[in-house]
This record gives C-alpha cells, structure tokens and sequence, in this order.
C-alpha cells in the first residue's frame, strides 16, 4: 500500500458516484485494499 | 461416438452473449432447448462479489476469467511461407471461457454499424471506383441492411439498458450525440454515464476543432434498471474494474444481469458446462445435421442429438468447430475457393499517451467505467472523403480511458528507465496527470485474400484434434488509416494542453503478443452467394440448413467499432428469422 499511498490510488474503494463530477479535484481518502484497511480491523493483542 | 442422451429440439453451442440470447428467444418459442458451455457457471455473488472482483493481479493479469491455452489455443503466423507457432499466453486477443462468454469480462462499449458498413463493397465502389481498392482486399456486402437490423439493434440495447444519447432518433438529428450514427427508432433505454474530468476536457477540446462528440454508448448502467426481461440492473460506481474483470455490482451488462435469470427460469431449457463440444455430427447426405458430440470435465464422451444446431462459440472457435466438422468447403488462399476460413479479420487499435502539468490537472484516473469517455465519429467508415487519402475504412477515436489500476496504467514519459527510483518518480510524479486512452483509436480492418484461418499441419489440442491456424498481417491500407486517425487523435490531445504526446501507431508486422481488443470476426460469413459466404443472411448454413452460426465469424470484415451490439443484432435476426419463418417450414430459408 505504500506504492498506493505514493501515486494516489485509493485502491479498490469501489464507489465513486459522490467523485465522478468533482472535476480536477484531488480525491481525498486513503487507500483500501481487498482485504480492508488496518483501521477498520481491531488491532490484535 | 459417446453414450446418447435424450433427443432435444434445440442445442446451443456456448452460453455466452449469443447463445444466452438464441436460447432464450428459442425456449420462449416452446422448443426443447440445451446449451453446452466449455467453461464454468458463473454468477456474480459467487465468481465476483465486490470483496475480490477487483483483483487486478488475479484477473488482468493473470487472466482468471479466460480460457486457458492449456485447454485449447492457436497457432499464428504473419504469412503464408512461414510456420505458425501456438500462442502459449493471450496477447492480442483474450479468447472467453465460461457461461457468459466474454460479456462477464467485457468493456460494454456498445455501438452499431453505420449502414453503409452492411453494403461497404457497393457503396464504395460507387463513391470511388473499383480501381481505388486493393487489388487483393476481398471485402463484401453483408446480404443484411441497417434498415432491417435497427428493431433488432433496438433490442439488444433494451435489453442491457444501454447508456448514451441518441445522434439521430427516425431521421432527426440530436443535440449532443452521434450525428453520424444510422437513424435509430427511438433513444436510448438510458441517459448517458456521467463523465470524469480527463474525458470531459477532451469532449471540450473535440467541440473547439469543429467535431461533434458525444459520449461512448455504455452498457454501464447510469442508473437502476428494469430490462424488457423483468431483469434488474443497479447503477454503476465508477469503480474502474471492470474490462477484464466481472461487475460484482450487477451493473454491467452481461448473460448474467440481462438474460440468464430469465433464461434458467424455464422450464424448458437446460445447461450442461465445463463440457466441450467437439463436433457437430452430419447424417449420411452431409446435408443435416444430428447433433452434437461433447467431453465432459471427467472427459467422458456424449452424444447430443438435437433437431437444430446453434453454434454461438465465439467468433473463431466457430471456425474452428465448422472445419473439424467438415461442414462448408475450407478456403484456400491459393485458389481462391472455398469459404470457411475465408475473410478473418481483427481490428486497427492505436493510441495516444498525453502527459500533462502535474500542477494544474488532477484527473483521478481510478474513476471509470469501461465504456466511458467522449468519443468522435468524423474519421469512421466513410463519414469522410478518402479520395485524397489513398485508403478506405476508419474508426472512431476518444479519450474513453477506463482506469488508473497500478499495475497497468502507470504511464511515464520517454526515455524514463523501466524500474528504480527515477521510474517510481516519474509515476508518482505523471500517475494523476497522464491520460491513456487505451483503445483510443479504434479503427476497421478490412479483409483480404491471404489473412484467414485454417487447420494447423503440426499441432493438436487435448483431443488430438488439429489447432486452428490463424495466418495475419497487416495490410498498406489499415496502416495508412491507422496513421491518418492517430495523428488526428493527438491533435485533440494537443488542443487540450498536454506538454507532451506519445503517438502509439499500429504498425506491421501484426504482433500476437500485444493486446488490441477481443474482436475477432470473420471466418464464417454470411453473405448472398454460397461461393463467397459460408451462412445466408439469416446466419443459417449454406449447406446444412439446420445449423445457424452466430458471432462476428459472419462479419465479411469488420468496421470501426466494437463489434457485440451488431452481434447481438444479428443474434436476434436469425432468431427472428427461426421462429418466423423456419419453424414453420424447416428447410433452407433462401434459395441461391
Ligand atoms: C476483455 C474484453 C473486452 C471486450 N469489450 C467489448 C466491448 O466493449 N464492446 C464490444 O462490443 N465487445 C467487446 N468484447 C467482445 C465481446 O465480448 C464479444 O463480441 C461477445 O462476447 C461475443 O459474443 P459471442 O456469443 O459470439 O461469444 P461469447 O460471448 O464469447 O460466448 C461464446 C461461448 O462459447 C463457449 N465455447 C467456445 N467453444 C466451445 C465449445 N467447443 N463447446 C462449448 N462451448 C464453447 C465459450 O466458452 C464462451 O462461453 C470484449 C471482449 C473481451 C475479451
Ligand atoms: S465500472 Fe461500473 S459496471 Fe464496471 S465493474 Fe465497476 S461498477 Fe460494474
């Protein structure tokens, strides 16, 4: 994810319905990836 | 010759976007009907559900949803004096595998012919005279017009609930659309996709030089749908897997979200997959056919017997299937006779690659759709004089880019090293401001005496059967119109402020190792005269008349545009033609 993190691609977000008409306007969250993201999943003990 | 089974009215040969349609139009008749698929069933909530559908090194790369060249391949070769040798790995085309064929994996990208394409050779031969051709261009008029497959055209894209604005609704021209397309009987089930910005700016760009664009007719849905079927579809999310890939969103148009949940809901159809046919089985005149012989995934053999025979196993395996068989007269180049085999062709793909001011564009190119963009039509067909440009054909172009997936839409300038930290540079640096189209330029390519598919002399499939042999090159005239359409392509690129372009030409010899689109056609042609075609305008066998061979094997050649939605056109033809007319008196529909 960090190749993700550099570049900008928001990985596999899969909904870009509230972006597709922001023309020119950077998108702003952080990547996902297929199996979610690390702030999602309670961390393990 | 297998164990039998139990005699059917109808057996289809692939459930993909054909068969689906064939078997549902013939099943609604009341007829008995089975298909038979090579690959696996497949349904969205369990093949690609949105938890794993966007797996981009599972499926673009490595090619989960096609068929694997383990199973079956071809041989290639550029000309007729050398030795073809079999693909081991897709390159310029991804054959399907597995019910829905390549509509599972499909852009969506859903167009028609322009009616002068179903009378290309009459129609320009009048404009330009015969002597304006190539000497060895075998193109040909179709025996089908515009006119008798617009309520067909119509069809198909209620059922997909196609996205688009009309150009021209019975004779009118329309604000915003195609002005080139032929009239259509109404507008489109759907409005247009809405549109990112890197497409918006080249519809701007286009408008400014004089074009008229309008946005690519898309079977991505713009919002929920109900088909003709009672078949729900939702809206599509942009999310930017999708060629390549299955929609776990059920918002593309495919078998599975337009046909199949209707289609299996009959009680009098039934599906066998994972279950290759190997020939289609002739009585003792040669002259009707009995069935079908089948290996199941154990690899027992089965006969099939049925009343009509539909091959719908895309374009080149139905060439593939009619030569193993035996039915029609192979082509031979040599002497210029026979026709199964005769007239393949493939498509003319080029591209433009812009690079611009990081500083002042951000395209987010992740959010897409696989049919978006803006697209012109004033360089397709013969929307354009070509005298002064001494070749025929063209195709339509647009900023119809359909993703940013990392591994495969990094684009960085020339002359940047292939790996390292000044390529990791030059991606961070270009990821958000560089525009590849992919398909950009998407032009015809014509047929000619020594491009055709035959039986390999050397190798075998699984079944110790002949490999099909293509034999392909590019020809003077595509590459001309590949280098008019492209420079004309980066002039738009060039008028939308882009620091710097990448001409991508076609160029000869046709290389089999890059990829260009999944249009194969030709091979199988319909036509008005048995000595050139091997179908009759209804797609039904010359020689077996209780065959009909669906696909763009039936193209004579093949114009600038994505192919299915003629496809699916003529799949609808011939079903109407079948339950019209041959059901009420079985026997060969034309007499030539
Ligand atoms: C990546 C990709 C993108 C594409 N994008 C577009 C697009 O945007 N627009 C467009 O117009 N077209 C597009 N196409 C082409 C489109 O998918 C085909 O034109 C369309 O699917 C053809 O329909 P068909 O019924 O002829 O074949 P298919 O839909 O491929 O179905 C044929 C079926 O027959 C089966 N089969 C083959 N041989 C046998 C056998 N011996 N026994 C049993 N079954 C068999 C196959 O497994 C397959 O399921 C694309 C194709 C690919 C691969
Ligand atoms: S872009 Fe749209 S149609 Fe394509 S896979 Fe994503 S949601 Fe489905």
């Amino acid at each position: 994810m960090v190749g993700w993190k550099m570049i900008g691609f928001p990985g596999i977000r899969y909904d870009y319905r509230d972006w597709v008409g922001r023309h020119n306007e950077r998108y702003p969250h952080p990547p996902v990836s297929i199996a979610g993201r690390a702030d999602w999943t309670p961390a393990k003990s | 010759m297998g164990r039998k089974l139990p005699r059917k009215d109808v057996v289809i040969i692939g459930l993909g976007w054909t068969g689906s349609i064939m078997a549902y139009e013939l099943a609604d008749a009341g007829l008995d009907v089975i298909a038979i698929e090579r690959g696996p069933w497949r349904n969205t909530a369990t093949d690609y559900p949105p938890g794993y559908a966007a797996d981009e090194l599972r499926y673009r790369i490595r090619h989960e949803l096609f068929l694997s060249p383990s199973q079956t391949t071809f041989t290639f070769r550029n000309k007729m004096d050398q030795t073809a040798l079999p693909i081991r790995s897709w390159g310029a085309f991804m054959p399907p595998n597995g019910v829905g064929g390549g509509g599972v994996h499909w852009n969506a990208e859903t167009w028609r012919f322009l009616p002068s394409d179903f009378v290309l050779k009459t129609h320009l031969t009048e404009r330009y005279g015969a002597a304006f051709l190539p000497e060895d261009m075998t193109i040909q008029d179709w025996g089908v017009t515009y006119d008798e497959l617009e309520p067909h055209y119509d069809r198909f894209e209620y059922l997909c609930g196609t996205s688009g604005q009309a150009g021209n609704v019975k004779g009118t021209l329309m604000e915003g659309g195609n002005p080139f397309e032929g009239p259509r009987s109404r507008p489109y089930p759907n409005p247009p996709q809405e549109q990112p910005f890197g497409h918006t700016l080249f519809g701007k760009a286009a408008r400014d030089l004089g074009y008229k664009p309008f946005p690519q007719p898309s079977g991505n849905m713009s919002r929920p749908y109900q088909n003709p079927l009672g078949v729900r579809l939702g809206p599509c999310t942009y999310c930017g897997f999708c060629e390549w890939f299955g929609c776990g969103n059920y918002s593309k148009a495919s078998p599975q979200t337009t046909v199949l949940p209707a289609l299996v809901r009959k009680p009098n159809f039934t599906a066998r997959d994972n279950s290759e046919v190997t020939r289609i089985n002739l009585d003792s005149s040669g002259k009707r056919a009995t069935g079908v012989t089948f290996v199941d995934a154990a690899g027992e053999e089965w006969e099939q017997p049925a009343d009509l025979v539909v091959l719908s196993a895309f374009a080149i395996f139905n060439v593939q299937l009619l030569l193993l068989s035996g039915i029609g007269k192979a082509y031979d180049p040599e002497t210029n006779t026979g026709v199964v085999g005769r007239n393949f062709t493939h498509q003319t793909i080029s591209d433009v690659v812009s690079f611009f001011d990081p500083t002042k564009f951000v395209f987010n190119p992740f959010i897409a759709s696989a049919a978006i963009g803006m697209c012109i039509d004033e360089f397709n067909g013969d929307n354009f004089d070509h005298g002064p440009h001494g070749f025929v054909g063209g195709g339509y172009m647009g900023q119809i880019q359909t993703n940013g997936r990392p591994i495969e839409t990094t684009p960085v300038p020339p002359g940047t090293p292939l790996w390292g930290a000044q390529w990791k540079k030059a991606v961070k640096e270009n990821y958000q401001s560089a525009m590849k189209p992919g398909t950009g330029v998407h032009g015809s390519m014509y047929s000619y005496r020594d491009v055709y598919v035959d039986l390999d002399p050397t190798y075998t499939d699984r079944f110790n059967r002949p490999l099909a042999r293509i034999t392909m090159d590019f020809h003077d005239n595509e590459i001309k119109q590949n280098k008019f359409l492209t420079d004309k392509f980066a002039e738009i690129f060039q008028a939308m402020g882009a620091r710097q372009m990448v001409k991508e030409y076609r160029k000869a010899p046709y290389d089999v190792t890059k990829y260009q689109t999944t249009h194969l056609c030709g091979g199988a042609i319909m036509g008005s005269d048995p000595g050139t075609s091997a179908l009759n305008r209804y797609l039904q066998n010359w020689d077996v008349p209780n065959l009909f061979v669906l696909g763009a094997s039936a193209f004579p050649q093949n114009a600038g545009y994505n192919p299915t939605g003629t496809v699916a056109a003529l799949a609808y033809w011939a079903a109407d033609a079948i339950r019209s007319k041959y059901l009420k008196n079985p026997g060969q529909l034309i007499n030539a």
